[in-house]
């Protein structure tokens, strides 16, 4: 019997940003079609890069990247757009000098036919974009330019969904609406790779994860395990090792 | 004075169209572009070829219209002229620009671009001679338009300004009515997420080359028109390009046709105030006064 292919299969991925330098070593990871999967671990582990090199945007040295068991290593972020790549960064994640409107339709760019359908349906799931349609994104809060970047990673209806640290300095409010959205998203079918800083929410979230120090795997396993592991807790989590003053 | 304000205006507006693409470059592919100006030398000498070879082959493209010292060989050379120019913006990126920005920083293209200079000038000067020329010998009589307040128009030159306007009309619905204007608008701003928005990179810089050379060389026609042509040109606006960038703020469209206007308007009421001997000086009073008070230029953003 053979195994289906992932959604999104990382084998041995060695990448960085200068040649010889790598951030990230030996590392794999396997995402499903409608799975959350988190990479967790502490500052400098190398988490953005990881989901940077996926999305094409760092230089990889070895090992491969398959979406859909087709081989797309070494291919271009915009060609990994077209073909259902999203990927939401943590900062710097919309044009500030382009209107909400103007955003969403450089997004939907990779929908050609079926655009403008495309740009409705993103303000009709978020009517907050729609009512500041023609607002520079400049002039949004941290939680509506995050709903901004999602929906521009969401217009061309991708099959995967690379999110760096989408709760980064949103109010826990505003956080919390973003994780739910993120579980809706996940349950209409896409595979969500998500790195983030505040362990427990995500871990909380996903189904799987990924714990990473020093650019390589630590650990791997269903998050509810993950969660109550007590190593884990200690390092990772902020927790404290029973009995420890 | 009204005399002034349409000199300043004219000569504006040929500056806008040269300072729109060197902001765009500076912008899109972040360094200063001092061989930018050569491009308008090209665009101008093109047409002057291509309008010798229609005068030759088309004899009656070559007559005048009506008023104008300005023919139809001109306006079919001008347009050749602009494909040339994006031609040659895209080979010299192709042959210098685009490998050093693989394995250098800015500055090592901001020097490469004074070669670029160097050699695009010496090669027009030896290929055309260092000698002025005019696209025609025809003498176009200007009108007066009103004596009191004086005011002399040549009627070439209300060509020259109706197309540069038309021109730079024509860019920013470009910029701000389609989605291709949306992506030269995000690569300028955030080159990674414009690229993970579906935005090629390769093809945005070539469109930044034809869009920078077209412009280039409808500027350096329309200048020629109303002035005459030299191997030299390029050298002698590169100042008041940057002056006019600079002013409307790096990588601003409307600031880059605000500023050809402002550079254009205080060289020509400069005139009327201090000998014409400091007239190049202008452009760099200008910088000065510009880097001094608002760094960042009328539209441009504080970093």
């Amino acid at each position: 019997m053979t195994e289906t292919a992932a959604l999104l299969s990382v084998d041995g991925l060695v990448a960085g940003y200068r040649p010889g330098l790598p951030i990230v070593q030996d590392l794999s990871i396997r995402l499903d079609a409608g799975e959350i999967v988190t990479i967790i671990g502490p500052n400098g582990a190398g988490k953005s890069t990881v989901i940077k090199a996926i999305a094409g945007l760092v230089r990889i040295e070895a090992g491969r990247i398959r979406i859909g068991g087709q081989d797309m290593t070494g291919t271009r972020p915009d060609r990994l757009a077209q073909l259902g790549v999203a990927y939401v960064p943590q900062t710097a994640n919309v044009f500030t000098t382009l209107t909400i409107g103007e955003n969403l339709a450089l997004a939907a760019r990779r929908c050609q036919a079926n655009a403008a359908e495309r740009v409705i349906a993103m303000t009709d799931l978020f009517p907050v974009l729609a009512e500041k349609r023609s607002v520079r994104a400049s002039g949004l809060s941290g939680g509506q330019r995050q709903l901004l970047a999602i929906a521009m990673a969401l217009i061309a209806e991708p099959s995967v969904m690379l999110m760096d640290e989408p709760t980064a300095g949103l109010a826990p409010k505003a956080a919390e609406e973003v994780m739910t959205l993120v579980r809706q998203i996940a349950a209409d079918g896409v595979g969500i790779l998500l790195v983030e800083q505040n362990a427990r929410l995500a871990l909380r979230l996903s189904d799987r994860a990924y714990i990473l120090a020093d650019g390589r795997n630590q650990h791997e396993g269903p998050a509810a395990t993950l969660l109550d592991d007590p190593l884990v807790g200690e390092i990772y989590l902020g927790g404290r090792r029973k009995g420890a003053a | 004075m009204i005399q002034a304000l349409f000199d300043g205006v004219l000569v504006g507006s040929v500056l806008s169209l040269g300072a729109i693409g060197l902001t765009l470059v500076m912008h899109i592919l972040r360094f200063a572009n001092f061989s930018h100006a050569e491009l308008l030398t090209i665009g101008a000498y093109a047409a002057l070829t291509f309008d010798a070879f229609f005068s030759v082959l088309a004899p009656p493209l070559a007559a005048g219209i009506g008023p104008l010292s300005m023919t139809l060989a001109l306006i079919a050379a001008m347009v050749l002229a602009m494909g040339v120019t994006a031609l040659s913006a895209i080979v010299i990126d192709r042959l210098i620009f685009r490998r050093l920005r693989q394995q250098a920083g800015p500055l090592t293209m901001v020097f490469a671009s004074f070669g670029v200079a160097l050699i695009v000038r010496n090669l027009i000067s030896l290929g055309f001679g260092l000698h002025t020329q005019r696209y025609t010998d025809e003498i176009a009589f200007a009108v007066v338009v009103s004596t009191d307040p004086f005011l002399l128009v040549k009627p070439d030159q209300v060509v020259v300004l109706v197309l540069a306007l038309s021109a730079m009309a024509a860019l920013y619905l470009l910029l701000t009515r389609t989605t291709l204007g949306f992506a030269l608008r995000a690569v300028a701003e955030n080159p990674e997420l414009a690229q993970v928005n579906g935005v090629s990179l390769p093809a945005t810089v070539r469109l930044t080359w034809i869009i920078g050379g077209v412009l280039a060389a409808a500027a350096g026609v329309l200048f020629a028109i109303d002035s005459q042509l030299s191997p030299v040109m390029g050298r002698d606006l590169v100042l008041s390009l940057f002056a006019a960038a600079i002013v409307g703020g790096l990588g601003s469209v409307t600031g880059a046709m605000l500023g050809g206007m402002i550079v254009g308007l205080a060289s020509s009421f400069a005139l009327l105030v201090m000998p014409a001997g400091y007239k190049p000086a202008i452009p760099f009073l200008i910088i000065l006064a510009t880097l001094y008070i608002r760094p960042h230029g009328l539209f441009g953003e504080a970093r």
